[in-house]
């Protein structure tokens, strides 16, 4: 490879001892590789383009004669061609050497694994640890930027940089939060959710509080944890247990009649921006001028080989789709449909699975262009929920126990 | 003293020091890789070559390597590399030495 960068020349040696020939060149220093005889009195063997002349003289010495049979290599053929040849090679090389040299530094930045931190605060983050576009991949060091980061992200609790020709691709691992733990053991009431008439009762511990019949308020207690017992008087426990109720629901939903929505005008304009690293440059200023409302599509083109390197220079193609808006009448009757839909499918996730509709109607009205339904509806669900005592709450139950009993709080 | 004379001298402080003798006299070292390759250092130039024998001057000894389809691959003043089917190496004393 390096012979045929640098050139070398074929020769035929002719004379009565070649091998003087081949002595004067090693003495000489002169490099030369792969001499064969080619009969009693000839040689052939290959020598660099370089020493050639040197070569030459010094088989003339010997009592030789050295003949060119084949040169070869890279300086023949730039020397070769026309300007044009040249110019061209020498583009070639200088788009080789750019390429090399552009390999060296970050112009694309991926981020991946990241769920709850956004990108941007990532790669902020990073630009501030130094690796950012432009910068110089070579010099990373892992556990700098690493430790760096973390420091600037307590939510991550991994994160790598991984540098592939132009291209870094940044692997984060968020830290999962441990669960909250649910104290089972506090004093908890279960009170209503919802106002309703209670059908049935399932108290797995508490003291319960109403029965089946009776109508209740939200918020009102349905098992307290306050237990009597013997000794000690007071006993708090952590009240569970499920309710049903019959309960009554009424929501409404609006729509307008009047919908607007957009239309393409036809009008496409296009317009070119030159990118150098982060900075974007306008070209050809008069190639589209801002109209009124438009949708712009901005597609970037960086030169290079995608997904293997990347150069910082490329591109911009900004494409404004005007549009105009349009108001188009609704069907009352559609609109009214749609918002019934609506409402029930959104009372039936309220409710969930352990609650079912009985009965629902509607009622809809219209002002303007605007209209309204409501659904009424008659439900059974699950209307119990726990409600931690409060500290205040705990203190007055013990105190009135003390007061009744003459026991001691505990 | 002459030169051959030096040349023994050496070789028998050589042999006495435990030093390799190629390390004090330029007497050449010929290794032979497989039978493909026979390289010769410390030699003193070419005396003969053909496809089927090459004669290596070495001083005190010459050097003749024996094959078919040889070829000189390389050859520096310290070094000398011969490329082909070895048959034989033969090593020839001058001048009634060793």
């Amino acid at each position: 490879m390096t012979r045929l960068l640098r050139g070398y020349v074929e020769g035929e040696v002719r004379g009565a001892e070649p091998c003087a020939f081949l002595n004067r060149c090693a003495g000489l220093g002169l490099r030369f590789w792969d001499a064969r005889p080619d009969g009693e009195h000839v040689l052939r063997v290959k020598l660099p383009l370089r020493d050639w002349d040197r070569a030459a003289a010094a088989a003339e010495r010997c009592g030789c004669e050295l003949t060119a049979l084949r040169r070869r290599g890279l300086p023949l053929l730039v020397g070769r061609g026309g300007v044009r040849r040249r110019i061209l090679l020498g583009a070639a090389a200088l788009c080789t050497a750019v390429v090399l040299v552009s390999s060296l530094f970050v112009w694309e930045i991926e981020v991946m694994g990241n769920e709850t931190v956004p990108e941007g605060v990532v790669r902020n983050v990073l630009e501030d640890c130094g690796v950012g576009i432009g910068a110089f991949w070579p010099a990373f060091r892992q556990d700098l930027i690493r430790s760096e980061a973390l420091l600037e992200l307590p939510e991550l609790h991994w994160l790598t940089v991984n540098t592939f020709g132009s291209r870094a691709t940044v692997i984060v691992r968020e830290r999962v939060e441990a669960p909250e733990t649910v104290d089972e053991s506090a004093p908890t009431n279960l009170v209503a959710a919802a106002t309703g008439i209670v059908e049935r009762l399932e108290i797995l511990e508490g003291r319960a509080m109403v029965e089946p019949g009776k109508a209740v308020t939200e918020g009102e207690v349905l098992a307290a944890a306050a237990m009597p017992g013997f000794r000690p008087a007071l006993r708090l426990v952590h009240a569970q247990g499920e309710v049903y109720a019959r309960t009554w629901r009424v929501s409404s939903a609006v729509a307008e009649l009047e919908e607007t929505s957009k239309s393409p005008s036809g009008q496409v304009q296009t317009r070119w921006f030159l990118l150098l690293g982060n900075n974007v440059i306008s070209i050809l200023q008069n190639s589209g001028q801002d109209r009124g409302e438009c949708d712009i599509i901005t597609q970037d083109s960086y030169l290079g080989i995608p997904g293997l390197f990347r150069l910082p220079v490329g591109l911009r193609r900004t494409t404004c789709v005007e549009w105009e808006r349009q108001t188009e009448e609704r069907a009352e009757e559609e609109a009214t449909a749609a918002l019934e839909q609506q409402l029930l499918e959104e009372l039936t996730a309220a409710l969930g699975a352990d609650g079912e509709i009985l009965s629902y109607h509607f009622t809809a009205s219209r002002s303007g262009e605007r209209v309204t339904v409501t659904l009424h509806a008659e439900c059974r669900e699950q209307i119990a929920r726990e409600q931690p005592l409060t500290e205040e709450e705990i203190q007055i139950l013990r105190a009135e126990n003390t007061e009744n009993t003459g026991e001691d709080a505990p | 003293m002459g030169v051959k004379s030096l040349g023994k001298l050496l070789g028998a402080a050589a042999k006495r020091l435990d030093v390799p003798e190629d390390a004090l006299c330029q007497v050449p070292r010929v290794t032979v890789t497989g039978g493909g390759e026979v390289c010769v250092e410390n030699h003193k130039g070419l005396l003969g070559y053909t496809r089927q024998q090459v004669e290596v001057a070495g001083g005190r000894i010459h050097v003749r390597v024996l094959g078919q389809e040889l070829e000189l691959r390389h050859m520096t003043p310290e070094v000398l590399v011969i490329q082909g089917a070895v048959y034989a190496v033969e090593l020839e004393q001058r001048g009634g030495e060793g």
